[in-house]
């Protein structure tokens, strides 16, 4: 007595430990997937999103628009003042040409003015002189020395001949320059040069190119950040460098983070790191956004931007073929195998077969589609070449159907024997008293199976992969087309690229598409099946 | 119905069965007789006359190599009931599903001798099962009624044989006056039928049987799934039908075959060991066997 007390309560401590578990199972596998495939629906969008919109799909309104980037504009306006400044300490080219186009310009102006031969030779010695101390001063990398030739050019200021021609301007770069000397060290220009480009590839994701540079040709490059959450992962790469230091002798490098802050202390970059930190908001306006486009959108630049929208049609489309193709077969053989089948050897033999596909891994059935419908029988018959939706759903027919006979074939055999008796006795024929009364009575359960079936065919991958599904590609027209599939997309982008790492969204959007597809699916099943049963019930 | 032709029915001849031709078995094989309220005009046991409605030859039915029914003679006659009685397991169902060939649906069956319904061998090859089972309709021990609606669990039978449209609603409203369940269901037609209570549902599933317009209602132990009140009322409802049906039903219920029945027979071990009229079955028992069963002494 005492035994089957303990043994009662330890099978149900057991079905509760196995309950909980799968509950929580359930709970981190899908918790996240639907939190942050949420994010690519609900988000904070900047005003590069608002933008992107705009310009892509003429969605929001224009005149406010046009007054955030204004707004936008005049926020970013320090940051790229800071930059243009900070470069033309560092990057000397430009300031060497422009040195030469001063002198030029003198030249032009002394022949202008038909100045006697001697004098012009002098003046332009003269000048020339200036000009390449000048760009000594540019080019070395010592302070005195710079110092002393940037002296030297401006001894000449005062000069007659230089008064009121295009030449001052050298004499007004050199000034500049001593203020740049001052606060820059000139040993570390190259260093600072290489920083530079770090910090502005990161400031050009954060707020798209930079103004006066030429627009890209990817859509991808044209805009910043267009989510908040991903300008913070930007705005961690202005704010933050990377180095690689050894940790000591005779060991590895080791990866460590560096304020760009201090890389920049002393010069009037410094200045721009905080400011970025504290103006963001004002630089990229962010507002709480619903983008429930994306579930209609074609996607951009390999789903950079964009929804999932043909992956949607795509999966609805193979699934609904699938289950067309799958459905009248299976429930037909199950109706076959019980009511005329008996105990038919043959019939075992086919029951056996079909438990056996039922567990066949699925790339088996892709490979068989591959080979059969996609190889033979469709080009065969004219329908397709190559992958379509056709000889996708076909695979995935197959692949169902073993799950629609065993769901059928259950669900007739649970129908009473008496309602069958009580149609025969009737008067009913055989195949009468089936469509009439057990196939009606045994519906909820078969409709349960082929929902549960459909939310396999939408969910499967490999089937699909080479019969139906590409990547990316334009929107079929017929079926005898391939199609984008969800859950094609969802692996693609996984193995697929680099793109995939920077919009984490789009990937957990995708998948979590596909899972609420499937649960809404199962919960279809649930309703369609309560309802029937009910309204059989009275 | 009614109006099929008359002269190329073989059942409507007094010839035998035309054994070459179609065997349809329509109403008028059994057509409606006038009521009739002397019941002392009805024949008697012993005596073999043509107006028995099912007539068994030295009837047997094999499961396979066994015997469910073994060499059963008798006759059953109009417009009364017949009730077969026996301990479990005597064939007293087999038979009683051999009336109307439900036993077809159990694989490996086989008859011998002749069963004849109206005249005609049932198990005759060419026998119209639809037309059998739309003549002799049954009625099972647990009731069964379709998940459909009250309505259409009625009109199941009826439309098979075509009838439609306002015949259709009076046929199902006339079956459910005589099954004494218009007055509960009336206003709840559309409701599933298998909301209402045990009772009901059986009385529905007669109902249902009643709407094929049979004239051999079978019923095997139609109460025995019942609470005493609705077991009562599906007694009454046996009587009443009586007048136009012939019933046949199997019962474990000594008192309810005593009670409802004018006809007793007494099964055991798959043979016909007494038949003969309920009173005298019960009153003066001609055979030790039918005598140890009644008083209880055995089975």
């Amino acid at each position: 007595m005492n035994r089957r007390r303990i043994s009662d309560k330890a099978f149900t401590i057991a079905a509760y430990v196995v309950f909980g578990l799968l509950t929580l199972a359930l709970l981190l596998v899908l918790g996240p997937i639907l939190v942050k495939g949420a994010s690519a629906v609900l988000f904070r969008g900047t005003v590069e999103f608002r933008e992107l919109q705009m310009d892509e799909h003429e969605r929001g309104d224009a005149q406010a628009l046009a007054e955030e980037l204004e707004a936008a504009e005049a926020a970013r306006a320090p940051v790229f003042q800071m930059i243009a400044e900070f470069r033309r300490g560092i990057d000397i080219d430009p300031l060497v040409e422009q040195a030469r186009e001063a002198n030029r310009a003198y030249g032009d102006l002394l022949r202008d003015q038909n100045v006697d031969r001697d004098v012009y030779r002098d003046r332009r010695r003269a000048a020339r002189d200036i000009r390449n101390t000048l760009i000594e001063a540019y080019e070395t990398d010592q302070e005195a020395v710079a110092h002393d030739k940037l002296d030297k050019v401006l001894a000449h200021r005062e000069d007659s001949i230089f008064r009121d021609t295009p030449f001052e301007l050298i004499f007004e770069m050199a000034r500049d320059y001593r203020r740049i000397v001052e606060s820059v060290d000139l040993d570390h220009r190259d260093e600072y040069g290489r920083a530079l480009d770090e910090v502005l590839a990161a400031l050009r994701n954060l707020l798209g190119p930079l103004p006066g540079e030429e627009m890209p040709a990817l859509i991808m490059n044209q805009y910043g950040a267009t989510r908040w959450d991903r300008a913070q992962v930007h705005l961690e790469n202005v704010l933050w460098a990377e180095k690689w230091v050894p940790a000591g002798p005779n060991k590895p490098m080791v990866k460590k983070r560096v304020p760009r802050e201090e890389q920049f202390a002393g010069t009037s970059l410094a200045p721009l790191f905080p400011l970025l930190e504290k103006d963001l908001d004002e630089m990229l306006r962010p507002r709480w956004t619903v983008h429930w486009q994306y579930f209609i959108d074609d996607s951009k630049a390999s789903h950079f931007f964009g929804g999932v929208g043909p992956e949607i049609i795509g999966t609805v489309l193979l699934t609904i073929l699938a289950i067309l193709f799958a459905v009248p077969l299976g429930v037909v053989s199950a109706a076959y195998m019980i009511e005329c089948g008996g105990d038919n050897p043959a019939i075992l033999v086919i029951r056996t077969c079909i438990n056996t596909l039922a567990g066949v891994p699925s790339i088996v059935f892709g490979l068989f589609g591959l080979a059969f419908f996609v190889v033979f029988l469709l080009p065969w018959l004219g329908l397709s070449e190559g992958s379509s939706i056709l000889a996708g759903s076909l695979t995935l027919a197959v692949l169902v159907l073993p799950l629609v006979i065993r769901a059928s074939e259950e669900a007739i055999r649970a129908v009473p024997h008496t309602y069958k008796e009580a149609a025969l006795s009737l008067g009913a024929g055989q195949f009468w008293a089936f469509v009439t009364v057990t196939l009606p009575a045994a519906l909820p359960g078969i409709l349960t199976g082929i929902i549960l079936s459909m939310s396999r065919a939408a969910g499967e991958t490999a089937p699909i992969l080479f019969t139906a599904a590409v990547a990316l590609g334009p929107i079929p027209e017929s079926i005898a087309q391939p199609t984008r599939a969800l859950s094609y997309g969802s692996y693609d982008m996984a193995v697929g690229d680099r793109i995939a790492a920077m919009v984490p969204h789009k990937q957990f959007g995708m998948v979590m598409t596909l899972v609420v597809i499937v649960l809404v699916l199962n919960l279809a099943a649930i309703l369609l099946r309560a309802r029937i049963s009910r309204k059989l019930r009275g | 119905m009614t109006t099929e032709g008359e002269a190329d029915d073989p059942m409507n001849t007094k010839d035998p069965p035309v054994r070459n031709q179609e065997l349809r078995m329509t109403q008028n094989a059994f057509g409606p007789r006038p009521r009739r309220e002397d019941d002392a005009a009805r024949p008697s046991a012993d005596e073999e006359g043509p107006r028995a409605v099912i007539q068994s030859k030295d009837f047997s039915l094999y499961y396979g190599p066994k015997a469910g029914v073994k060499d059963i003679t008798m006759d059953i006659y109009p417009e009364s009931v017949t009730a077969i009685i026996g301990p479990s397991g005597c064939g007293k169902s087999t038979f009683l599903r051999s009336i109307n060939r439900m036993n077809d649906l159990v694989p490996n069956t086989r008859a011998e001798g002749t069963l004849q319904v109206a005249g005609v061998d049932i198990y005759d090859r060419r026998v119209n099962l639809v037309n059998l089972r739309q003549q002799v309709g049954m009625v099972f021990q647990n009731p069964n009624p379709f998940p459909k609606s009250i309505f259409n669990n009625i009109a199941y039978g009826a439309r098979l044989q075509g009838i439609r449209g306002s015949e259709l609603h009076g046929l199902v409203e006339e079956c459910l006056r005589k099954a004494a369940l218009w007055g509960e269901v009336k206003d709840v037609l559309k409701r599933s039928a298998l909301a209402l209570s045990g009772g009901q549902q059986q009385r529905l599933c007669i109902a249902r049987a009643l709407a094929t317009t049979p004239k051999v209602l079978l019923m095997d132990e139609p109460c025995s799934a019942l609470d005493p009140v609705a077991t009562g009322r599906i007694e009454d409802l046996i009587d009443e039908l009586k007048t136009n049906y012939t019933i046949v039903i199997v019962t474990h219920n000594m008192q309810q075959a005593a009670r409802v029945s004018d006809w007793t027979a007494f099964f055991c071990l798959g043979e016909l060991i007494e038949y003969s009229g309920t009173k005298e079955l019960f009153h003066t028992p001609q055979k030790k066997a039918t005598e140890d069963y009644i008083t209880g002494r055995f089975g």
